[in-house]
């Protein structure tokens, strides 16, 4: 929002406005004012869930509904301040905002929880050093190897950053393994998903009987898009595998507009593991409680105030709270931006209405910034899973889920042009060729095309040579290879945070969330070069991309043949074979002559 | 004066006949006047007409042609409010005390008596979905308690319900991509709004 000043209280411009930051980031934001009588009743709610769970007793996961702006995460922040102040029990707390696919929800959330012991600290002290200080004594009870292992050696003290790695579920080089006296796991996607899901019950019972709460927030980002019903299976699957954790006390926020679609999408079994709580919209009397909390915050608001002024000069506040009046309601946020702009009116400072064409463009730019500045080999896994989706549909493309097999991350299914299976393959290599020989034995050309995905943060060594030859023989057989580049993966994370932001109702745009779909249209305007070259490779459709793929399906039963009845065969022209075949020199081969013959090219197998 | 001097007072301008117009409904003349008082000069009354046209025209304001013989009032769009007191000043002038016309105002009851007790059933029937307290009843859940009632009465019951501060309505954020016999699940307040739940006031 830009703003010019021209006149006002000149004694008001040396007071900061005491209405900036309406919106709650993050849990971890330092306190600022609370009004405890807001929510107070979903706040005891939670309170006494804890308090079960501390006696033993077993209870259902919390979800938490609110409009955007509400204040879910203000909420959380109040409970995460509240577990700070006791000590008996300790109680661990984590907050995992929740974007990521429903394919890797389990790596995420177990490298999430793990981020939140390792380094979020409490007396600044790491929430895990405490745990490991007052549960030494449990280490010997940990069912798994590996992950008692590892919390020996944090707790010994040593191989400090490999050990705080595994526990997040990072790829560690053998001879890191080794030095923690570990194996190489060999497991394919679906084996780390499964093994993420076991460490994270494994150390849910290390911390136990002491509850820890997990917190959820923002669960419809596991929706690739609006509407995204795998999406909301996933919330089902999360919640009611979380329920079996006996000392975990777990509250997912969702935006309340999803309520009829979590409805109607999820089972009876899966409604039942957990129990809806609610956030209210803010009523008169709370708007002006929240008006009042946050003037207090400026004691120099009471100096200045003329004489007869009411206390809360210089806001209007019959004006802010009949906006508790609308048929909707109105949310903490929204009364924050009116009074933040009521606040500079009264010193002179008026806003010029920015258009939202450039309120995007600054948004992406910032979340690009943090991007660049966050992107590492563990994070592209979720951004390329989450991400991909995401704009693959702003493009057009049907994104099912169903009925796919298990090698497959999704297919997109264009508008126009073949069904294009995508298969990211970012799988450290001890299971990679796994995976890849799994796609080889299975994939049928001749039904869709394959794009594998696996980007420059994860290369693959000279010594990989089995994954190399599969590589290969994928490729020989016309699958694509896509390597995102820095900035590919860069965009890609800033766009499906914008994405997601506006899908979660949590941008606020003249206090207000601006609808989805303009914030859709944007971006497919705005698209940046480097992704919507990624998109391309993907969903393009042209006749000679297809080809390669159907002629290596028809070689691969036919061995050898001629290129007048491939041509046949394939319904195109003999020049059209022939320039696929020289196009595609490490797949195949030509023998020109009489009758010019097509052959696979087969290369040895490394070490025959 | 520089460009953007210029239009930063245009925008201020527009702001404070927007914030007047949500408390009163005046002439244009009296809203221009009271507009620019607050501008000491840096924009003449004039200008600020040029203002309300505009303002007008992007149906951020509304003209109300004479209420009980008075001229055209101007009135910010969604916002009754003023109008409704314009209308009570101008009853109250005519002679009526302040409790007849609140009565008068009330909600009719006499005509609609069908209508009358959908809103309380539906109220009822919120308060029984209700999980727990802010939690929003789907209004599939609840239409589908009244399965005889025709749609446009549920949903004007709904709507009147909100419009009664009884309940607030939950928005669906993409509820126009829906296809046609989805979005009919939805309670549609006649303009832009699809809502997808209710939510009790308390």
């Amino acid at each position: 929002m830009s703003a010019s000043s021209y006149a006002g209280d000149e004694r008001l411009r040396q007071v900061p406005n005491p209405f900036t930051d309406a919106a709650v980031g993050s849990v971890w934001e330092p306190p600022l004012a609370d009004v405890p009588e807001i929510h107070a009743a979903a706040f005891d709610q939670i309170l006494r869930v804890i308090e079960a769970r501390i006696e033993g007793r077993h209870d259902r996961c919390l979800l938490l509904y609110g409009h955007a702006g509400t204040g879910k995460t203000h909420l959380l922040r109040r409970l995460r301040l509240a577990l700070e102040a006791r000590t008996q029990p300790r109680i661990a707390f984590s907050w995992i905002w929740m974007g990521t696919s429903p394919a890797m929800m389990w790596r995420y959330v177990r490298r999430r929880f793990a981020a939140d012991l390792v380094r979020r600290t409490v007396g600044g002290r790491p929430q895990l050093e405490l745990l490991l200080e007052e549960r030494r004594g449990a280490l010997d009870a940990v069912e798994r190897r590996d992950l008692a292992v590892v919390l020996e050696h944090l707790a010994a003290g040593r191989h400090q950053s490999d050990a705080r790695a595994w526990l997040a579920g990072e790829e560690l080089p053998e001879a890191a393994l080794e030095r923690l006296g570990l194996a190489p796991a060999e497991a394919d996607d679906a084996g780390l998903e499964e093994e993420a899901r076991q460490v994270f019950e494994a150390l849910a019972a290390f911390i136990a009987p002491a509850p820890f709460v997990l917190c959820l927030d923002q669960l419809e980002a596991l929706q690739a898009h609006p509407g995204d019903t795998s999406g909301l299976f996933a919330v089902g699957k999360l919640l009611a595998a979380l329920y079996n954790v006996s000392n975990a006390v777990v509250i997912g926020t969702v935006q309340r507009g999803l309520i009829g679609e979590l409805d109607q999408a999820l089972s009876q079994a899966e409604r039942e593991r957990y129990r809806s709580l609610g956030l209210e919209m803010l009523g008169p009397e709370q708007v002006r409680a929240l008006v009042r909390a946050r003037l207090e915050t400026e004691p120099r608001l009471a100096e200045l105030r003329p004489a007869g002024a009411s206390q809360f000069w210089p806001i209007d506040i019959d004006r802010v709270a009949a906006l508790a009046d609308s048929r909707e309601g109105v949310t903490a946020r929204r009364v924050l931006f009116e009074c933040e702009r009521m606040f500079d009116r009264a010193r002179g400072i008026w806003w010029a209405q920015v258009p939202l064409e450039e309120f995007l463009r600054a948004q992406l730019e910032t979340r690009r910034q943090e991007a660049a500045q966050r992107l590492a080999p563990e994070h592209t896994g979720d951004i390329l899973s989450d991400g991909l989706p995401r704009l693959l549909h702003l493009r057009g493309a049907g994104i099912p889920h169903e009925g796919l097999p298990r090698w497959l991350d999704f297919e997109a299914r264009p508008a126009q042009g073949p069904l294009a299976g995508v298969a990211l393959a970012n799988t450290p290599p001890q299971g990679l060729w796994r995976k890849l020989e799994k796609i080889l034995n299975e994939w049928d050309p001749a039904q869709r095309k394959l794009v594998l995905v696996r980007d420059v943060l994860h290369p693959v060594g000279p010594n990989a040579k089995k994954t190399l030859h599969l590589m290969e023989e994928l490729r020989r057989r016309g699958a694509r290879w896509l390597a995102p580049s820095r900035e590919a993966l860069v965009a890609l994370d800033a766009l499906r945070r914008l994405l997601a932001a506006a899908d979660s109702g949590d941008l606020s745009y003249e206090g207000e969330s601006p609808p989805v779909r303009s914030v859709e249209d944007w971006i497919r305007r705005n698209m940046p070069e480097e992704l919507a070259a990624l998109l391309d490779e993907i969903v393009a459709n042209g006749p000679g991309d297809a080809l390669p793929a159907r002629l290596a399906a028809l070689l691969a039963e036919e061995k050898i043949i001629s290129v007048a009845r491939a041509a046949a065969e394939l319904g195109t022209t003999e020049e059209e074979v022939v320039r696929c075949a020289r196009e595609n020199r490490s797949h195949f081969s030509l023998l020109l002559g009489a009758e010019p013959v097509v052959f696979e090219l087969v290369q040895a197998a490394p070490g025959a | 004066m520089p460009e953007t001097c210029e239009a930063v007072l245009a925008a201020a301008a527009r702001e404070k006949l927007l914030e007047i117009a949500s408390t009163r409904a005046l002439s244009k003349e009296a809203l221009a006047k009271e507009a620019a008082r607050n501008f000491r000069k840096c924009c003449s009354t004039k200008k600020i007409e040029k203002l309300i046209a505009g303002l007008v025209r992007e149906g951020l304001l509304r003209p109300a042609v004479a209420v009980v013989g008075r001229g055209t009032l101007y009135y910010r769009s969604g916002v009754a409010l003023p109008l409704v007191n314009a209308f009570r000043e101008r009853l109250a002038k005519l002679g009526l005390a302040p409790g007849e016309i609140d009565r008068a105002l009330a909600p009719q009851t006499g005509g609609s008596f069908a209508a009358e007790e959908l809103l309380t059933r539906l109220l009822d029937k919120v308060r029984e979905l209700e999980e727990a307290p802010g939690v929003p009843v789907t209004v599939h859940r609840l239409r589908a308690a009244f399965p005889r009632v025709p749609k446009a009465d549920f949903d004007r019951a709904v709507i009147e319900l909100a419009d009664r501060r009884q309940i607030y309505l939950v928005p669906h954020d993409h509820g126009w991509a829906l296809p046609e016999p989805e979005r009919e699940k939805l309670v549609h307040d006649g303009g832009v709004k699809l809502y997808v739940g209710v939510q009790l006031r308390r």
